[in-house]
């Protein structure tokens, strides 16, 4: 109740804001302020209030019941705050008000923007309401659902607030952009604020965007860091939209007339975050993404505000176009300005083949057939684009603003394009394509570094680009340059792939039961894959193990086969029936019923050898969710069995009979050994290119 | 004058380009009936057949069946790769490819599984 009524005062209040910044004079400004920061206070409630809930393991309320649990860790209940999809909204909302509240204590926004901006928080706030996480459940939960034991890793708790970190700052630049439109702020004064903001932002959302990679990478097992996934692909195009912003407002500096695109990136990009958000959160591309998201009525909502803010926004573009600055974009050909333009224009058409591709489901729809494009095609298309991009940064770091300055040679540069193609082909890739993009991408670290030296571009500047073009030469590397191989290893046996010696020692189980760990050895290193088990023992969440060296990384998938080994069997009561080894016999069952609402199932079971009969009595905890269960040794540990299901009249039982515990660890395994090459530089172009963008804006 | 003539250049050159790219590219979403018809790539969307021989490796291929929900109709696939990690908790299985005598060749399986925005059964 608490929640909903901090959310509904967040709405009263930022209208009242819109409706005072509308009308500006001193004193309804003064108001104004102190309504932006009452409505981020009530914001700020409703998310403690979330919060609270989800410490109090209040299971009465949907969304904790959802994504938390009572044996989760303290840190995975604060994530469970943003690990769903109405708590993400919440999230995103506040901090879209604290921006809001830095921008009316700063008072650098004139009083229209102020109005846009508290008018997108309306909005937001009503997103939220439409999807609220304050919803109580349906039925009676003695126990949460927790979070899905693949997202329980620290990397995951922080990628969806750094991402939506990102968003809500991206609505700034926006704001500033339609105040200008609205008052006529000449550009000087706006420009520079605007980028600031754009930069963090793009920082921010960067930052979310490699982090996720960096987990499926280390997390999923499958080896790679970027699935082309629409998930992915909605976070990727506001992305490079922003990109697009920071360059032509670098432009529009220099070349006044170059506003009208500052306006139109930043209205575009705003404008995909909220695409990007209905696309995946609507439920309408379930079936063409990996991240499997339930249907639901909110994609109408996010749809109308989508394209209420791009219709406002084209509007306003075109009504106010008139009093923008007119001129020339750049003096010729051989200026920074004109490279500049050309490479946003590229950047452009990435984002467009991009967008097109993951909206080509919905697109197809309204003609026919659904369709999709597979994942090959966004590389094979990208890349001579990403190519020309490339190149194009190159040219623009060596020539200033103006006509014909050019700040340094390109001479030196060859020489490190041959480097990129050699380091390509030594780590084996051997198409066309990748091998220029390698080359493009060394020859544009190295520009940026000469452009560094001769003042052409500030520190923040030179190490983000350098770090963009360390981490696509790493894509090639590590992308292309990646082999793969499958292996059924036998345990103590060494077995040599591409060039390392591999041995698989064996499982071994934590202390708790609560994960097990593949250990393998990789050049007399020993890494560990880890296994999250259920409470019932069976898989929860496998990741890969990775040695990892400066050549790059040992990439080690374990691929067991479907319980362990474990054979499944059902009986009948008073049945016989034999595995290999043993004969079953399912005496009787009965049901307790426990006092908080579980019931516990109990059924005896007789085994033999032939010679000797032993009693077990199998045990499950059912609730109206389904049942848990722990396997019980039999024959000194020779077999484990496990009660999975029970007929109503209990007269049949389902029974998993498990290998005994040293020799489930014994076990021969398929393995997926990978080699990636030079991969670590990923993961150090991605933080330069965040740090470099965060200190370049700095004042 | 000269500048609207280089961006229109540009525009019609990524037009003919994008246009080229999606054309060779766009996969339709089709039942397994129609898979076995069509000659070019399509994707297929179904359930792993319970009544089929269980999924393997044979070599560096992972060999299951499909089933169509809807119809009931099996069709074996071949997927050029590793089995994937969560092929066994999957509720639906997407796969990408061609089909080839009697086999449907898959170079890509996409794995529907409870995800962080779907309560998860334990």
């Amino acid at each position: 109740m608490l929640g909903v009524i901090s959310l509904a005062l967040a709405l009263i209040f930022s209208l009242a804001a819109v409706l005072c910044f509308a009308f500006p004079s001193e004193r309804t400004g003064r108001w104004g302020r102190g309504l932006a920061v009452l409505s981020f206070v009530a914001v700020l409630m409703a998310s403690i209030y979330l919060l609270v809930l989800i410490f109090a393991n209040r299971f009465d309320i949907a969304y904790v019941a959802n994504y938390s649990a009572i044996e989760l860790p303290v840190i995975y209940k604060v994530s469970a705050f943003w690990a769903g999809q109405q708590g993400s909204f919440l999230f995103w909302l506040l901090i879209h008000g604290a921006a809001g509240l830095y921008l009316a204590v700063k008072k650098d926004l004139p009083p229209a923007g102020m109005a846009v901006y508290m008018g997108l928080m309306a909005l937001l706030t009503v997103l939220v309401m439409a999807k609220s996480p304050f919803v109580p459940s349906e039925a009676v939960v003695q126990n949460g659902v927790g979070l899905n034991p693949l997202l329980q890793d620290p990397w995951m708790a922080i990628h969806p607030p750094i991402i939506f970190v990102g968003y809500a700052l991206l609505a700034v630049p926006l704001t500033y952009s339609a105040a200008a439109l609205l008052t006529g702020q000449k550009a000087q004064e706006w420009l520079p604020a605007a980028r600031r903001w754009a930069l963090v932002g793009w920082s921010f959302l960067g930052a979310g965007i490699f982090i996720g990679g960096y987990w499926a990478y280390k997390v999923l097992g499958w080896g790679g860091f970027w699935g082309w996934d629409p998930v992915e692909n909605s976070s990727l195009v506001p992305w490079l939209t922003v990109g697009i912003l920071i360059h032509v407002l670098r432009v529009a500096q220099i070349r006044p007339a170059a506003v009208a695109m500052v306006h139109l990136s930043a209205i575009f990009a705003y404008a995909l975050v909220l695409y990007g958000t209905f696309l995946t959160r609507s439920g309408i591309l379930g079936d063409f993404s990996v991240h499997s998201f339930a249907g639901t009525s909110i994609g109408m909502t996010i749809a109308v505000v989508n394209a209420l803010v791009l219709v406002a926004g084209l509007l306003l573009l075109i009504v106010k176009a008139k009093n923008l600055p007119q001129g020339e974009y750049y003096p010729g050909y051989d200026s920074r300005e004109f490279i500049l333009l050309l490479g946003a224009l590229l950047l452009v058409f990435i984002s467009t083949i991009i967008f097109l591709g993951m909206s080509m489901p919905l697109l197809t729809q309204l003609v026919g057939k659904p369709a999709a494009v597979d994942t090959d095609f966004y590389v094979r298309t990208t890349m001579p684009l990403a190519i020309a991009m490339l190149l194009s940064a190159v040219c623009a770091l060596l020539r200033g603003y103006g006509q014909g300055k050019v700040l340094a040679g390109g001479m030196p540069l060859w020489g490190l394009g041959i480097l990129g193609l050699a380091c390509g082909f030594a780590a084996g890739v051997r198409q066309i394509m990748p091998l220029i993009l390698a080359a493009a991408a060394m020859m544009s670290v190295g520009a940026a570094v000469l452009a560094w030296r001769k003042n052409g571009i500030k520190t923040g500047g030179m190490t983000a680009h350098a770090g963009l073009g360390l981490a696509l030469l790493a894509m090639v590397l590590a992308g292309s340059g990646s082999q793969s191989h499958s292996q059924d290893m036998a345990v103590g046996e060494p077995y040599d792939i591409y060039g390392h010696e591999i041995v698989f020692k064996g499982q071994e189980f934590a202390a708790d039961l609560k994960e097990k760990y593949y250990i393998y050895m990789v050049d007399g290193q020993e890494v560990r894959a880890r296994t999250k088990l259920h409470a019932n023992g069976s898989d929860a969440a496998r990741e890969p193990a990775i040695a990892k060296g400066l050549g790059g990384d040992v990439y080690i998938a374990p691929s067991p086969a479907k319980g362990n080994g474990g054979l499944e069997m059902v009986l009948k009561q008073g049945r016989m029936d034999m595995d290999d080894d043993f004969a079953y016999r399912f005496d009787k069952a009965e049901i307790d019923h426990q006092e908080n609402g579980t019931l516990l199932v109990t059924a005896e079971v007789a085994i033999t050898d032939g010679n000797k009969v032993e009693q077990a009595a199998l045990n499950m905890l059912a609730n109206a969710d389904g049942g848990t269960s722990q396997p019980v040794e039999v024959f000194g540990g020779q077999k484990r069995l496990r009660l999975t299901g029970i007929t109503q009249n209990l007269k049949q039982i389902r029974m998993e009979i498990l290998p005994a515990l040293t020799a489930e660890i014994s076990q021969p395994i398929t393995t997926s050994v990978s080699v990636k090459p030079c991969i670590w530089l990923l993961w150090l172009g991605s933080i330069m290119v965040c740090i470099g963008t965060l200190w370049a804006a700095k004042r | 004058m000269n500048r609207k003539i280089l961006l229109g250049v540009l525009l019609l050159a990524f037009v003919a380009y994008a246009g080229w790219s999606f054309a060779d590219s766009v996969t339709p979403y089709v039942g397994i009936a129609e898979a076995q018809k069509s000659a070019g790539n399509v994707q297929v969307k179904g359930l792993l057949a319970k009544n089929a021989p269980a999924p393997h490796m044979e070599g560096d291929n992972f060999i299951f069946t499909l089933q169509d929900e809807e119809t009931g109709e099996t069709m074996p696939v071949r997927y050029h790769g590793t089995k994937p990690d969560q092929f066994d908790e999957a509720y639906h299985i997407v796969a990408v490819g061609r089909y080839k005598e009697g086999t449907f060749e898959s170079d890509k399986l996409l794995i529907k599984c409870p995800s962080k925005y779907e309560s998860q059964k334990r």
